[in-house]
């Protein structure tokens, strides 16, 4: 009685495992053509196509898994605007040379440049590529256009994912308060280097004027030179200059002449 | 008694160097002198500026009474005069004076050096005209030993490379201008200093 129940089990168990291994049968095969042992390629940022034919390079077997599946790409995207946003080797752990490699490709699109467009134009640029839009900021003017984004233009993301924008005015000469307070700042920025170079020129032109260069001996010499005089301008008898004195030159001479006197002696006659 | 210069007639008592630099036709003088003296730095101007003025001054201390008595000794009058009384020692004469001017020009002239070589001449003119009026002498011994009366008027001119720097006139009593001391030698022999 024993025996015949162990027999039944172990014909039981056979079965479970043809069972399963007959479920597994497309992931199953003889050794794949072209298998190699290097790493699969990065496939990142890639097209669909070009993505498929990077990785039946590397491995003819492999398969490629989808997400979303091609035929359930979002409404509205062009499907030649879709890349990878992420790639799983799926059965990297249990492969074997007799496993066919499993990779699981998640779609998504490469962020645009968003700056510039008005907030129409930025949402279906967006929405376009399977990507959800929202603002966080708006002026409220029609006009008015996206100054910044997040996540960053060529940023690679996976469908769904939102995308927000800052909207700003636009300035009477076309250009935004961004760029306004942009050049601003950029002037302001130049302005001040001028004004630094000229403070150190200045500086330098005084340090050259306070130091002194060649010495220099500096001589002055007088001299009286030639003389011409004095000379005189005098009338003739009884004329004068004009405006002058009409008196002419006379002189007077005075010559004391001394007188010793005249002495008389008398003596008496004996 | 207080010398009359040429100086104080143009310039007063005040600090003649200053008072040339500030008159107008010494700029004119400036400009020129910086066209002599363009190889020289800023600083050097300046001092040839200052030195020059300084030696500009110096050069007016012209005394005027000198002129007068210049002037003096080539009157006829008074050379006769002198003549007289030398022989004649007792003799005096007072010689009254007909209205007589004189005059005398200077062409004094300053040389610029720099580094030991000279990089510019500047040449002055200064003219003194002295119109003297009712002045009495009195001559002994040859010599002029007083004076009484009378009335000078000085016109002084200072000019530069015929630039104008300045001009001015003045009025002075002669018997305040003129140092007599132990009289004035008229004649050229009694100026001579005697040997022994």
């Amino acid at each position: 009685m024993g025996g015949i129940r162990t027999s039944a089990l172990r014909r039981t168990a056979t079965v479970a495992v043809a069972a399963a291994l007959a479920m597994s049968a497309p992931l199953i095969g003889a050794a794949p053509a072209g298998a190699r042992a290097e790493d699969p390629p990065n496939v990142i940022g890639l097209s669909i196509s070009d993505s498929r034919s990077e990785l039946q390079n590397w491995n003819k077997a492999v398969v490629i898994a989808y997400v979303p599946p091609l035929e359930s790409l979002p409404a509205g995207v062009d499907p030649s605007s879709v890349v990878v946003a992420r790639s799983e080797w799926v059965n990297q752990v249990i492969t074997t040379a007799a496993l066919r490699p499993q990779f699981r490709l998640t779609l998504g699109s490469v962020i645009p440049d968003l700056s510039g467009l008005t907030r129409d134009q930025a949402a279906d640029a967006i929405e376009t590529r399977g990507l959800k839009f929202s603002v966080s900021s708006d002026p409220g003017q029609p006009d008015a256009v996206v100054a910044s984004q997040d996540p960053r233009p060529q940023s690679i993301v996976e469908f769904g994912l939102g995308v927000t924008v800052a909207l700003s005015a636009v300035d009477e000469g076309g250009m935004s308060t961004t760029t306004v307070v942009l050049i601003a700042a950029g002037s302001g920025l130049g302005l001040g280097l001028l004004i630094l170079i000229g403070v150190l020129t200045a500086r330098r032109v005084g340090r050259q004027r306070r130091t002194p260069t060649a010495p220099e001996n500096i001589e002055v010499r007088a001299y009286h030179g030639q003389v011409v005089g004095p000379g005189l301008t005098e009338p003739g008898p009884g004329a004068a200059l004009a405006g002058g004195d009409q008196r002419g030159t006379f002189a007077v001479r005075l010559e004391p002449h001394y007188d010793p006197g005249t002495f008389t002696l008398e003596e008496g006659r004996t | 008694m207080s010398q009359i210069t040429v100086r104080a007639v143009l310039f007063g008592d005040g600090d003649p160097a200053g008072a040339i630099s500030r008159t107008p036709g010494w700029r004119g003088v400036v400009d020129r002198i910086g066209g002599a003296v363009g190889g020289v730095s800023a600083g050097g101007r300046q001092i040839v500026e200052r030195e020059m003025t300084s030696a500009l001054a110096g050069l007016l201390g012209l005394d005027v009474g000198d002129v007068l008595v210049g002037g003096w000794r080539r009157h006829r009058a008074l050379a006769a005069a002198a003549h007289a009384t030398r022989v004649n020692p007792t003799a005096t004469e007072v010689v009254q004076l007909a209205t007589h001017r004189i005059t005398t020009a200077h062409r004094p002239y300053v040389d610029i050096i720099v580094n030991g070589g000279k990089v510019a001449t500047i040449h002055f003119d200064l003219g003194l005209t002295v119109d003297v009026d009712g002045l009495v002498g009195t001559v002994r011994q040859a010599r002029l030993v007083a004076i009484q009366g009378g009335r000078c008027t000085i016109t002084a001119g200072l000019a530069c490379e015929g630039l104008e720097i300045a001009s001015r006139q003045a009025v002075v009593d002669p018997a305040l201008t003129v140092r007599l001391g132990q009289g004035i030698a008229l004649l050229d022999e009694e100026r001579k200093p005697s040997i022994a």
